[in-house]
């Protein structure tokens, strides 16, 4: 299973979230030749068209195992204050040509109202 | 596309927080992640320069920033300046404070006063005396000096010491033709002396027709008659002059040419009739071409000739010439406020308001007209009041007072004709009732079923002829039979002594207590759950008197307690009883005892011989006793001797197991040994080593092992003898 984790940001701020991969023996992920995703969604059954898509970046040395995921201000504006789900996936292709694919990290977020 | 979940790759770390944004990408400075190209060109080493092409950051590495390299130049002077490429270091270092002290000295004019010294970057400077100082002033004329103190002073000559005085040097000077300014240095006098008429008038003159007076300054100006003003005119070609008339004459050629027609042509634009308005368009005519250029009417030219006058009322209408539009406004609400107004009728009770600048309209009552619509009437009829004051408003009503309420009451006397009676004192409003005498209540009551009722005493007495139905029944003195109590319970408490006889049956649903004595001749039945009786005899005619439950006696009273059946007679002696002796604490029944189930006592003293053998004789005999046994599993029985043994398993009697055997018991399901056996224990007879395979047999007494033996490692020499083995 994925990690689970609650998450809180507020609406219409600019948010970064930082994950620092590590891989079973203790050692940074190595995020060489990886993708990131990662979505936000009212429930898990919501479409893909409603949901929010994180920006992310594998940042460098891609040894250190450091993944940065991005919303702007007017991504978390768009969402109305409560509770959505959200995961994040990182990929990458084999020697056959596969897509593995791995959730590392899953939960909710509470998106608290702004009064600004 | 093969997904894992979470199983290779663990999240150490989360951090959720804002961006950090600094300046702007469109100058070239990072926003954010999202303005770095990613990881093209990423290396050891490289930093950020911004691609105005992508729009981003991108990485580069220092030497290609510097083309082919950062380097210094150390162009002489104090301090170094180096560069360590291998680290990309620019160096710097200061001059020394020797060196920067080897710049620097100090030089005086050595004419002057004091002196100037420099040393290891320290200046000294050493200033003049006071001496020297003092020594270069001096003084002069009434100005004194010392130069030992260094003290000026001045003397004041005698005579005042006013500019001029001692000889100051002090003159005028004056410019100009006219008026003078002197000085007099002897009494320090300045004298100015003004520009007279003369001298202004001297220096005016005039010119033509002009004349000019300088004695008296007065300026004349000679006029031109006629003549001489037509002797200056003259005329030439077609034009003649007469100097004499000044007129000018004109006179014409013979011939008359196309430019003559053309000259003698003009055009006069009369646009409107009636107005005679030429401005709206025009005829141009070129007299020297005969060309005739019409411009017609312009739409602003008509738009200019419309004008609008907005004659007042509601709304305006205003005219814009530039778009020929015509606007009109509407009535403001402001306006037509103005138009309104209220009138009140002559009978109003109030007042009606008009805000105009609202067009707010309120009524508003007055309360005087209202009330003076209001009036009332009194009959002033018990010594009532009721007025009104129509300056306030109030109604004031006055009640009667006490005596006057007191002497409207009165008690009705003729019908007052009941028990008791009521009276009412005028003067003090008291009234008095009087309750009914016993007498006049007693005349009230009447007997019902089953009662008897003597007004005069008021007592009332059970109908001893007629049968009375009632829930409860308390008889404190003597019921008479027959008595039925059904469903509740019944407590008997004779005062008397004559108890209670019942001739017939009494039948109670409930519980019973009695006090007294209670006689019954028919049947007594009480279903409670208990009948207590509280007397000193309970007597009871009935066949066959039974009790379903227990019968209490207080325990002062329990010797002698008991039952008796009948009475006694001469036949029988002591009726049949069975009674309690205290003083031996047993029940004693003066009559025989049957009993058809179990009689359990722990003592049976004084049988009957007769019944006690009777008991006997109806008791087995050993015989007959032994006949009536029999054997269970496991045993035989011997029905003529009752003797009962334990059936034999075949077992031998005697010693089991030895040295080299152990018994084996065998148990059947009764726990009894079904069987014993011997088996052999499998020691060890025999220990056989064969030295050609090596190996070691041991033979025990069920079977026989062989057991390779070798000694390597070790050898023999290593092995011991056992001093206290015995040779074979």
């Amino acid at each position: 299973m994925a990690q689970y984790e609650e998450l809180s940001i507020d609406k219409g701020t600019d948010i970064t979230l930082q994950l620092e991969l590590e891989d079973t023996s203790g050692n940074p992920k190595n995020l060489t030749n990886y993708t990131v995703a990662g979505k936000i969604k009212k429930t898990y059954n919501s479409k893909d068209s409603d949901a929010t898509v994180f920006t992310t970046e594998i940042q460098a040395p891609q040894t250190d195992g450091v993944v940065n995921l991005t919303l702007t201000n007017a991504q978390t504006d768009a969402l109305k204050a409560g509770r959505y789900v959200y995961d994040v996936e990182i990929s990458f292709v084999d020697s056959d040509a596969n897509t593995v694919v791995e959730r590392v990290l899953e939960g909710t977020i509470q998106v608290t109202p702004s009064v600004t | 596309m093969k997904v894992v979940v979470g199983t290779n790759t663990i999240v150490k770390k989360i951090t959720v927080g804002t961006p950090i944004r600094i300046g702007s990408a469109a100058n070239g400075s990072l926003t954010g992640l999202d303005d770095v190209n990613g990881s093209v060109n990423l290396a050891n080493g490289t930093i950020l320069q911004y691609d105005s092409n992508s729009g981003k950051f991108i990485h580069v590495s220092a030497a290609d920033i510097t083309g082919s390299g950062l380097n210094v130049n150390d162009a002489g002077g104090l301090g170094s300046l180096v560069y360590d490429s291998a680290n990309s270091i620019i160096q710097y270092t200061g001059p020394s404070a020797d060196s920067v002290q080897s710049l620097f000295n100090a030089t005086y004019d050595s004419s002057a006063l004091g002196s100037l010294s420099y040393s290891n970057g320290t200046i000294d400077l050493t200033g003049p005396t006071a001496a020297q100082i003092r020594a270069l002033f001096s003084a002069g004329n009434d100005l004194q000096y010392n130069q030992a103190t260094g003290e000026f002073s001045v003397t004041i000559p005698p005579g005042g010491g006013a500019i001029g005085d001692g000889g100051q040097s002090l003159s005028v000077v004056t410019s100009g033709d006219y008026g003078s300014l002197s000085y007099e240095a002897a009494n320090a006098v300045l004298t100015h002396v003004g520009t007279n008429d003369s001298d202004i008038r001297g220096s005016i003159s005039v010119g033509g027709d002009l004349s000019y007076d300088q004695s008296t300054g007065t300026i004349s100006y000679n006029k031109r008659t006629d003549t001489d003003i037509r002797s200056l005119f003259s005329a030439g070609g077609d034009l003649t002059y007469n100097s004499t008339t000044g007129q000018f004459a004109i006179t014409t050629g013979a011939h008359y040419q196309d430019s003559d027609a053309r000259h003698s042509i003009d055009f006069l634009h009369n646009a409107d009739s009636i107005n005679n308005v030429t401005e709206y368009g025009s005829v141009n005519y070129d007299k020297s071409t005969g060309l005739v250029t019409i411009f017609g009417t312009k739409d602003s030219d008509i738009r200019g000739s419309i004008s609008l006058q907005d004659s007042g009322g509601l709304g305006s209408l205003t005219y814009i010439e530039k778009e020929g539009k015509f606007i009109y406004r509407g009535a403001g609400v402001d306006s037509l406020f103005s138009y309104f107004s209220v009138d009140e009728g002559p009978t109003s009770l109030g007042d009606l308001f008009l805000d105009s600048a609202t067009g707010s309209i309120r009524f508003q009552l007055d309360e005087d007209s209202i009330r003076r619509l209001i009036s009332v009437v009194s009959d002033n009829e018990g010594g009532t009041h009721l007025s009104y004051d129509h300056s306030t408003g109030v109604i004031t009503f006055r009640g009667p007072s006490t005596l006057e309420v007191r002497d409207l009451i009165s008690v009705d006397s003729i019908a007052n004709v009941g028990d008791g009676s009521l009276r009412y004192h005028e003067s003090s409003g008291v009234f008095t009732y009087i309750g009914p005498q016993a007498f006049e209540t007693r005349k009230h009551f009447n007997a019902g079923l089953g009662l008897d009722y003597d007004s005069g005493t008021g007592t009332y007495r059970i109908d001893s002829t007629s049968n009375s139905i009632m829930n409860t029944l308390r008889a404190d003195t003597h019921v008479s039979t027959p008595l039925l109590i059904n469903d509740s319970d019944v407590i008997i408490n004779p005062q008397s002594a004559n108890g209670f006889e019942s001739a017939g049956n009494v039948d109670v649903k409930g519980s019973m207590r009695v006090y007294g004595a209670f006689t019954s001749s028919g049947n007594l039945r009480v279903d409670g759950n208990r009948a207590t009786f509280n007397v000193n005899n309970f007597y009871s005619d009935a066949k066959r008197p039974h009790f379903a439950r227990n019968i209490q006696v207080d325990s002062a009273d329990i010797d002698g307690a008991g039952i008796v059946f009948g009475t006694a007679d001469s036949a029988n002696g002591e009726p049949i009883n069975f009674k309690y002796d205290l003083s031996t604490e047993q029940m004693i029944l003066n009559r025989g005892l049957t009993v058809g189930g179990t009689l359990i006592a722990q003592n049976i003293q004084s049988p009957t011989t007769a019944s006690l053998q009777a008991q006997i004789d109806a008791l087995p005999d050993s015989a007959q006793s032994r006949k009536l046994l029999s054997a269970g599993p496991g045993l035989t029985y011997n029905d003529s001797l009752g003797i009962y043994r334990i059936t034999s398993s075949g077992v031998v009697a005697g010693i089991y197991g030895t040295i080299n055997k152990v018994p084996q018991i065998t148990v059947d399901s009764l726990g009894q040994i079904d069987s014993i056996k011997e088996l052999q224990i499998s020691t060890v007879e025999n220990f056989q080593f064969d030295s050609t395979s090596g190996n070691l047999k041991i033979t025990t007494a069920t079977d026989s092992f062989n057991v390779g033996f070798t000694l390597d490692p070790y050898s023999t020499v290593n092995l011991v003898e056992d001093p206290n083995a015995t040779p074979t």
